[in-house]
């Protein structure tokens, strides 16, 4: 699913091309996308929906993206997009960098609260 | 023309000098009667000088006007101040903080006299460029006052000195402001809330103003910021340039209480301090001038309008003048020479000569018998202190200062003055009255002057008085004594102790108010004295009458000790019924005041036999330890010793608490804030750890090797031959292993790793125990991990690698195993094409460690050593 697009004929036999699974990343991007939007909102549970979606989210999706993409690699059919790395590298900056930004407000207030 | 104007200015002047008395008419409204009065008379004196340094001075006050202000408070405060006390002088200790949205003391306490004069005014200096501050907030700076002037009471009471008495410089421009935190485009910038309002982020439109309000009430309502700083005795001085206009009463209140409005800022009005309001930046110096010599317990007498210079030479139009009367001891001059090539003459009535004063030129003499020091405090503002002997009285008289420019180069220049007086005549009484409940009690004020020699004032001023008033600190009942003059100096008065004064001691408060010939009305002077109340012969006494417990800082108790003495005939006992608080900082909750021995009824009642000496241990506990000072009063009850009978006595007691900012929260913060920003990274960091493993290592082949590196750069076998594979050589790399996370192979050790950073891909870590590895691969750094050259980092299925284990290095050649791993279904393509990238990198790669690599060296060095001592 998703890792297999393309076929072509070699050797006689149908194979398919292995690529990156591209939807984690996807979902790597809009999960820090949205990290960095919660900034727009004041509420601290916005914060808190910043931190989780900026930190658990972002880097659990990159590294789940990591770690199938170099499994995928072993396999001989396996169609590199190197862009996605990249991709994949922005992702987590902009997700870390949005959920240490929320971590601040939240650390604020719960220090404030006690 | 030019002419025509200098007359002009010559007729503008006179009629403003006469419109403002012979030298000017006094500032200093009655409400300044009290703390600003009492500070001359302190032997020990605080000045915090705290300064706005909010975004809106780049606009108030653009070049910086306030730093010359700042200069010249300090500069008068330290030629001034160091003689405003009585003969032994007063000493002055300053600090200079500032204030935006938080409270910032950038320097310590610094004794204030002319040596140390430089190094403060360099500190001012520093001010210039604190301008950059977001909002005007007065709670953070009031509360950061409150606790860094508590926190140096504390030191000096702790030490056993007695209070130091206490001034606040408040400099600001505009008013009490919160900036929203909103950007250009209307939307947050970040969210923030104020301590004091912690459910209006500013980050929301309109909740500034909301939050503002708070503020403003925090401080001037009852037992505000404002009423805990007065009641730890902490005279504020407030200077507002270009003040907002719904603004002007809330800091008019700061200053005086009582703002022109008929609004208030606390309750309390002692003791009393003032507020000047500058809207013309120009004229700051003047105000600050004002300030440091109100400090010091001087008068601000009104600036005469500006002159011309005289151009070339002296001349009547650019001449100033004021008169010295023998009540005077000293004054302080602020001259502006108007341009840099103007010089400042001036002439005493009983010198000879005049002395010249440049722009930027310090300078000390004589002129006659007064001593005159000048000191530049910006490039055209000169402060000159005169010292007016006791002795002598050749000073007094008319005084004057011109202003000339020698090469009429600045023929359109303007130059400005202003002049501080200080009164050297003090009311006293010595010895102290003795005041006995429902007993009259006689005594003689007199007036003396700076060495205490006794003055007769109606000779050589305009009009003098000398008022009494006695106030019971625990009714708040005060009363005004009728004073009659006795000829020389000297006043009679008498006060009729009430019957039922329960209090310790009595506060007698003597002010002295003096109008010059010159029509100049002196800062009052008032000396107050606690006159102990003394119980009948036979009552036992308590004494101190006023208890000061040792300050609370951040926890502990406040203790002291009372002692009782036992009266005439069969000396009587004493028992304390409890404790009253009058005032408290806000969330202080319960304060309880206890007493070692326990005697708090007849029964507990402490024994005295006449004229012994008991002592009692005082201690307060508080609930919740704040900032700000603790009033209340001791009730104690005392039997006589001849008739049994009772008597209630009231003991004031106070102390100061000291609260740091709290710990607990700042570490809070930063374990939450670290926690926050590591938690995520290591647990995906350790599931990275669990999850990866080696792959395809049935794939993998592995050929092995001896080579030799040469000097020339070349790969060759033992033998000297070619490096060449052929398909045989090949085998397995680790047979029956897969997804594993570590094995051993021919000596190598293979690893997986995964780095912190989740982006970074995992590797293999290979290494050769006590020998050095170059490997091809994944770098980290670089190519060649040739930093510490023991291992190499390699991709998961290894395939595509290399690696070298280096065995021996000689001046000739690098000998060691070369490993190489392919894919098992390429096995001969891959070996070529490695083969190619081997001949190519492995040379640079390994004489590269052997030459750079030094421990590598001391490794190779000490195993010859070993085989040598093997063979032996």
């Amino acid at each position: 699913m998703g890792g297999q697009d393309g076929v072509r004929q070699e050797y006689g036999v149908e194979a398919t091309a292995v690529r990156p699974p591209r939807w984690m990343l996807v979902v790597a991007v809009a999960t820090a996308a949205g990290a960095a939007a919660c900034h727009t909102a004041v509420a601290f549970a916005a914060h808190v929906t910043g931190y989780v979606l900026g930190s658990f989210a972002t880097i659990g999706f990159v590294a789940l993206f990591a770690q199938i993409d170099t499994r995928r690699q072993q396999d001989p059919f396996y169609s590199r997009l190197p862009w996605l790395r990249t991709l994949a590298a922005v992702a987590l900056t902009v997700g870390v960098g949005a959920a240490a930004v929320h971590i601040y407000f939240i650390a604020w207030e719960l220090a404030a609260r006690c | 023309m030019l002419r025509g104007i200098r007359v002009a200015a010559i007729i503008l002047a006179l009629l403003t000098l006469v419109a403002t008395g012979a030298a000017g008419q006094e500032t200093a409204s009655p409400a300044n009667e009290g703390g600003l009065a009492q500070l001359a008379s302190c032997g020990h004196l605080l000045v915090l000088g705290l300064i706005d340094e909010s975004g809106s001075l780049q606009e108030t006050d653009p070049d910086n006007k306030r730093v010359g202000g700042l200069r010249t408070a300090l500069t008068t405060l330290a030629t001034s101040g160091s003689r405003a006390g009585e003969t032994n002088g007063i000493t002055i200790e300053v600090l200079l903080a500032a204030f935006a949205s938080d409270y910032t003391a950038p320097s310590e306490w610094t004794l204030l006299n002319s040596d140390t004069l430089p190094a403060l005014q360099q500190r001012a200096d520093n001010f210039a460029a604190r301008n950059q501050g977001i909002d005007t907030d007065f709670v953070a700076a009031l509360q950061g006052a409150q606790d860094t002037l508590g926190r140096k009471a504390a030191e000096v009471t702790a030490a056993g000195a007695p209070r130091p008495c206490q001034a606040l410089l408040l400099f600001t421009d505009g008013g009490f402001d919160l900036d929203p935190r909103l950007g250009h485009d209307g939307k947050p910038l970040r969210g923030k809330t104020e301590p004091y309002a912690p459910d209006l982020p500013l980050d929301v439109a309109g909740n500034e103003e909301k939050v503002e309000e708070i503020g403003r009430n925090l401080i001037c309502g009852p037992n505000g910021l404002a009423d805990q700083l007065r009641a730890s005795r902490t005279t504020i001085i407030a200077i507002a340039l270009k003040p907002k206009p719904e603004d002007l009463a809330f800091l008019e209140g700061i200053g005086r209480t009582h703002a022109s409005d008929g609004s208030n800022c606390g309750k309390r009005e002692n003791p009393a301090g003032d507020y000047i309001p500058v809207d013309d930046r120009g004229r700051l110096l003047d105000a600050f001038q004002c300030v440091g010599g109100k400090a010091a317990g001087g008068t601000c007498v009104s600036p005469p309008p500006p002159v011309p210079p005289c151009l070339g030479t002296a001349c009547p139009e650019g001449r100033l003048e004021f008169q010295l009367d023998p009540s005077l001891r000293e004054f302080s001059l602020l001259v502006n020479l108007g341009a840099p090539t103007v010089v400042a003459e001036v002439a005493a009535p009983g010198a000879a000569t005049s002395l010249e004063l440049q722009a930027n030129q310090a300078a000390t003499a004589m002129l006659g018998s007064a001593t005159l020091s000048a000191v530049p405090v910006s490039p055209l503002d000169l402060v000159i202190d005169g010292e007016l002997p006791a002795g002598t009285d050749d000073w007094v008289g008319k005084w004057t200062v011109t202003f000339i420019d020698r090469r009429g180069q600045s023929p359109g220049a303007v130059a400005r003055s202003q002049i501080i007086l200080f009164g050297g005549l003090t009311p006293v009484v010595d010895p102290l009255p003795t005041f006995e409940a429902g007993e009259p009690s006689v005594f003689e004020i007199r007036v003396v002057n700076q060495e205490g020699s006794p003055r007769t004032p109606e000779d050589f001023v305009r009009s003098v008085q000398v008022s009494a008033l006695v106030a019971d600190p625990v009714t708040g009942a005060r009363q005004t004594l009728d004073v009659v003059p006795a000829g020389a100096g000297r006043y009679d008065t008498e006060y009729l102790v009430p019957a039922g004064t329960t209090a310790s001691f009595l506060d007698l408060m003597l002010t002295l108010d003096v109008t010059t010939q010159g029509g100049v009305r002196l800062q009052p002077r008032q000396q107050v004295y606690q006159v102990p109340v003394r119980q009948p012969a036979s009552y036992p006494t308590l004494s101190p009458p006023q208890l000061r417990l040792q300050s609370i800082v951040d926890e502990g108790q406040a203790t002291g000790t009372l002692s009782i003495t036992g009266g005439q005939g069969d000396g009587g006992c004493a028992w304390f019924p409890g404790a009253e608080v009058k005032s408290a900082p806000d969330d202080t909750g319960k304060v309880q005041v206890t007493f070692y021995p326990r005697a708090v009824d007849r029964v507990s009642c402490i024994e005295v036999s006449a004229g012994q000496r008991r002592t009692v241990e005082v201690t307060a506990t508080v609930e919740a330890v704040r900032r700000g000072t603790v009033e209340g009063l001791i009730q104690a009850s005392v039997i006589s010793g001849a008739d049994d009978s009772t008597r209630e006595v009231v003991v004031p007691f106070s102390f100061e608490m000291v609260k740091n900012p709290d710990p607990f929260r700042f570490w809070l913060f930063v374990l939450i804030l670290l926690a926050g920003l590591f938690l995520p990274l290591t647990a995906l960091w350790l599931l990275n750890t669990y999850l990866t493993v080696l792959l395809g290592l049935p794939r993998t082949r592995v050929a092995r090797a001896d080579v030799r590196v040469t000097r020339l750069r070349a790969v060759q076998t033992p033998l000297g031959e070619p490096l060449a594979l052929d398909h045989e050589q090949f085998r397995a790399v680790a047979a029956g292993r897969d997804r594993c996370r570590r094995f051993k192979a021919d000596g190598l050790a293979f690893k997986v790793r995964v780095p912190f950073w989740p982006v970074r891909p995992p590797y293999v870590q290979v290494s050769r125990s006590g020998q050095d590895v170059i490997a091809s691969g994944v770098p980290r750094r670089s190519r060649w991990r040739s930093s510490s050259s023991r291992i190499g980092d390699l991709p998961l299925d290894l395939r595509g690698t290399w690696v070298f284990a280096i065995d021996r290095i000689d001046d000739q050649a690098i000998s060691g195993k070369l490993f190489l791993f392919v894919s098992d279904n390429n096995v001969d393509q891959d070996a070529q094409s490695m083969l190619n990238d081997i001949r190519r990198d492995l040379p640079t790669a390994a004489w590269n460690v052997s030459e750079d690599d030094t421990p590598f060296r001391w490794r190779q060095l000490l195993r010859r050593l070993a085989e040598k001592n093997t063979k032996k």
